[in-house]
């Protein structure tokens, strides 16, 4: 097949994204184990985790500018390239975030907690964590009818933010914690609800690549499509 | 470097009355000319309808439709062997100068079809000109090789300014102002390009046909070449086959994808479109697989 | 990707002798090489040589009898007083009839066949004939004349006729030259006109026949010094041996150089065989300063393309 050795760099551009994705994934399951067992240990095992991402990140960006300066690629292979450096930051600041939710895991191990705020943010957390493995999914296997799907799941996060933000202004009856908990509980929330956007984004940006077309855009023409062509 | 200051003052200069070109007398038809002396935009665009082309009975271009925009490039590409520079030769009726060769369908330039009974073919190729993929100078002087089609077509006006105006449009006036009475093979590839692409201006066409022009030269040459394009199609409507892809999606604004399914099948045409969607995100997938170089 | 396909092997047969798959001693083919060089040059140098004795021969013979009264006497059957005049004045008419005719015809010609005739099955048999006319002996040529310009059309045996028959004789030979160098201009150059809307007339006068002139005059060149030397058809049509007058027109009656020089050459007295060497002579400068000509006129073509 013509152009095999750029393909070949291609695929391999794609399989370290994926790597980096699987890595960043299995930091997020720590995340979500730590939060359920409160086990300090392994959230402080994550901390400093972010800077490994970070470098990696930057690595695979310039393989990729690399690749388009040599290679001139246009449509399909353009389009990946720009994905895949979306994709990359995606999954490099879901890195950040989930080391930050550790981070606050540590600071706070032996703290009072308010059990329903905390069983909400589990409840996020795991969300979260399902969203952004279905979104690498979606990329690594190019399945964008899946990534509609993932847009609606992205309303279920919403009301779980919203459920928890109104136990952050409205103590439980059984306790409200320590303040110092109380306040990074807030800060995990709104963690959590970007890793799951960036999740939602990284199966958009695949939509991207296989069609050509931004998932807003397809997505307003599949609602705006005409469903009784028949006119019945 | 033409100014758009410059550009009136000549166009002031070729619309006075005594530029007006003279009518060629053998003509069998009186073609409805362009306003003559012209250095304006041209308006002309060409509708293709059902263009059929063939040599002898083999069918080489089958049922190609296109609209060409005035005063914008327009690339035809793809694979070797699929009638695009047969199909361009179609537009300035070139393709029939070989004996057996002969197209069908309507070329319309402007609203005259350049196909219709009695139309004369040499009008038309003063109106659409060509230029070559290997130039092809006349071994004449400089000065020769641009005015000569402007003699033979009784160009009446004051010919030193034709030639230094169209040696300019061509970007080759500074190189050459110097030495117009040496001979036209002493340039180098790219000046020879461009000296022939100057000869086309001098008989004022309104379409300029381009089949591979940069394809025999070195990129600072084809830069140059690319460049003069784009200022060429501020006043003139341009049509281009390139094998060069890159050239295509830096120069034109409309790209045409030719293909042919099986070997010995007619070429045609497969997609038609804007040149950002056709290298950003082309409809059919032949169309994809040959820009991204996945082809064969 | 398996590596045995596209590897090569550089291992194979090292040996003193071989250096891998290749011999590497070139020494007998260079060999051949100077073998051959020598040959073809011995081959040019033969011919050469021949010719060069031949001339020097005749020249030696030849050259202490020119004189200006062997120049600008009549014929005669004397030896003494025999001269070349009216042969070289026969020759000088014969070739003004030649040029006048058979080059505009055969140029023309060349110019339809190549220019405006479709490639139809009637001009690849006009081809195909012309180069066998270009081959038909020339005392063909000669009876072919006898029969129908001295005879059915009534012009006698008069240096009209004479030059009737040169100039078919060299007609083919034009033809093939001037299509050739029609054909050697490239279609491009063609093209370039046709696309700036010139007619095919207009292609022809301006480019393709100045390119093409320079090769065509060459060919007219040899054809018209072969005219000059050609015995056989003049003998056909029934040249006289020598005259004492000079060509006045047309329908005169005259006499050629080659047929001065052969009925000379045939005479027993050693006194005529020198005048035949004299002739010669003559008529090789006349061949000389004319083909010196035409090349003249043919490299100022060339320098103004």
């Amino acid at each position: 097949m013509p152009r095999e050795s750029f393909q070949q760099e291609l695929d391999n551009l794609v399989g370290d994204v994926l790597g980096l994705g699987k890595e960043v994934g299995g930091s997020l399951e720590n995340t979500v184990r730590a939060m359920e067992t409160r086990d300090e240990n392994l959230a402080t095992s994550e901390l400093g985790v972010d800077v490994r991402y970070k470098a990696r990140g930057a690595e695979l960006e310039r393989d990729s500018m690399i690749l388009q300066a040599r290679q001139a690629p246009v449509a399909r292979d353009l389009r990946l390239l720009y994905t895949v450096q979306s994709v990359t930051n995606h999954l490099v600041r879901s890195g950040a975030l989930s080391e930050h939710i550790c981070h606050a895991l540590a600071e706070t191990a032996g703290a009072e907690r308010d059990e329903d705020l905390e069983a909400s943010l589990v409840e996020m957390a795991r969300t979260a964590r399902n969203i952004f493995n279905e979104g690498l999914d979606i990329f690594e296997n190019r399945d964008i009818d899946r990534a509609r799907d993932l847009q609606a799941k992205d309303d279920k996060v919403d009301l779980l933010y919203s459920e928890a933000m109104n136990l952050i202004a409205n103590p439980s009856d059984t306790g409200a914690g320590a303040p110092e908990w109380r306040m990074r509980a807030a800060l995990m929330v709104h963690y959590l609800e970007r890793i799951a956007d960036h999740g939602v984004d990284i199966g958009g940006s695949t939509v991207f690549l296989v069609t050509g077309q931004r998932i807003e855009d397809a997505m307003r023409q599949y609602l705006e499509r005409d469903i009784n062509p028949d006119g019945e | 470097m033409t100014t758009p200051r410059r550009l009136k003052e000549e166009q002031k200069v070729a619309e006075a009355p005594e530029n007006r070109r003279d009518e060629r007398v053998d003509a069998p038809s009186r073609v409805a000319e362009a306003p003559s002396g012209s250095a304006g935009p041209s308006a002309i665009g060409m509708k293709i309808t059902d263009l059929a082309a063939f040599y002898g009975s083999f069918k080489a271009v089958t049922d190609v439709s296109m609209d060409i925009q005035a005063n914008k490039v327009t690339a035809l590409i793809g694979p070797s062997g699929c009638g695009k520079s047969t199909y361009i030769r179609c537009l300035n009726r070139m393709h029939e100068v070989l004996p057996v060769a002969r197209a069908e369908g309507r070329v319309m330039l402007g609203d005259q079809d350049i196909y219709a009974k009695n139309v004369d073919p040499v009008n038309i190729r003063r109106r659409i000109g060509m230029v070559f993929q290997k130039p092809n100078p006349f071994s004449k002087s400089i000065y020769e090789n641009v005015a000569w089609g402007a003699k033979i077509n009784g160009y009446r006006g004051n010919m030193d300014e034709l030639v230094e105006r169209s040696l300019r449009q061509a970007a080759l006036w500074d190189e050459v102002k110097d030495r117009l009475k040496e001979s036209g093979f002493g340039l180098s590839g790219g000046q020879q390009q461009r000296l022939c692409i100057a000869r086309t201006l001098a008989v004022e066409p309104e379409v300029i046909l381009m089949d591979e022009p940069a394809s025999a030269l070195d990129p600072v040459s084809t830069q140059k070449i690319e460049d003069t394009m784009s200022e060429l199609k501020k006043q003139y409507t341009v049509v281009i086959v390139t094998h060069n892809m890159q050239q295509a999606a830096r120069i034109s604004d409309y790209t045409g994808f030719f293909y042919i399914v099986n070997m010995g099948d007619p070429g045609r045409l497969w997609e038609f479109d804007e040149t950002e969607k056709i290298f950003s995100n082309p409809d059919r997938k032949e169309t994809e697989d040959y820009v991204t170089g996945r082809f064969g | 990707m398996s590596q045995s396909s596209t590897q090569v092997d550089r291992q194979k047969d090292l040996g003193p002798e071989e250096g891998g798959n290749f011999k590497t001693s070139v020494g007998v083919r260079h060999g051949w090489d100077r073998f051959f060089a020598v040959l073809v040059f011995a081959a040019t140098l033969f011919g050469l040589a021949v010719l060069g004795v031949l001339l020097v021969d005749v020249g030696l013979q030849g050259v202490p009898a020119i004189s200006w009264q062997f120049l600008t006497s009549m014929g005669s059957a004397d030896a003494e007083s025999a001269g070349l005049l009216p042969a070289i004045l026969g020759s000088i008419w014969l070739l003004g009839i030649v040029l006048v005719v058979a080059v505009p015809l055969g140029i023309g010609a060349a110019i339809y066949l190549e220019e405006y005739a479709n490639d139809t099955w009637i001009n690849r048999i006009i081809e195909i004939n012309i180069s066998n006319l270009a081959g038909v002996p020339s005392i063909i040529y000669g009876l072919l004349g006898l029969g129908v310009f001295v005879y059915i059309f009534g012009f006698g045996r008069s240096i009209l006729s004479g030059g009737l028959i040169l100039s078919l004789l060299i007609l083919p030979v034009i033809i093939i030259a001037t299509r050739e160098a029609v054909r050697a201009v490239p279609q491009s150059m063609r093209e370039g006109a046709f696309a700036l809307g010139a007619t095919r007339w207009e292609s022809i006068r301006y480019h393709v026949l100045p390119q093409a002139l320079p090769g065509a005059l060459t060919g007219t060149i040899l054809a018209l010094s072969r005219a000059i030397g050609e015995t056989a058809p003049l003998i056909a049509i029934g040249v006289v041996p020598y005259t004492t007058f000079l060509p006045e027109d047309f329908f005169s009656r005259f006499t050629a150089m080659p047929i001065q020089i052969y009925n000379w050459a045939g005479e027993p007295e050693e006194e005529f065989e020198i005048l035949a060497a004299a002739g010669i002579v003559v008529l090789m400068l006349v061949l000389l300063i004319s083909n010196a000509g035409a090349i003249w006129l043919r490299n100022k073509f060339q320098r103004r393309n």
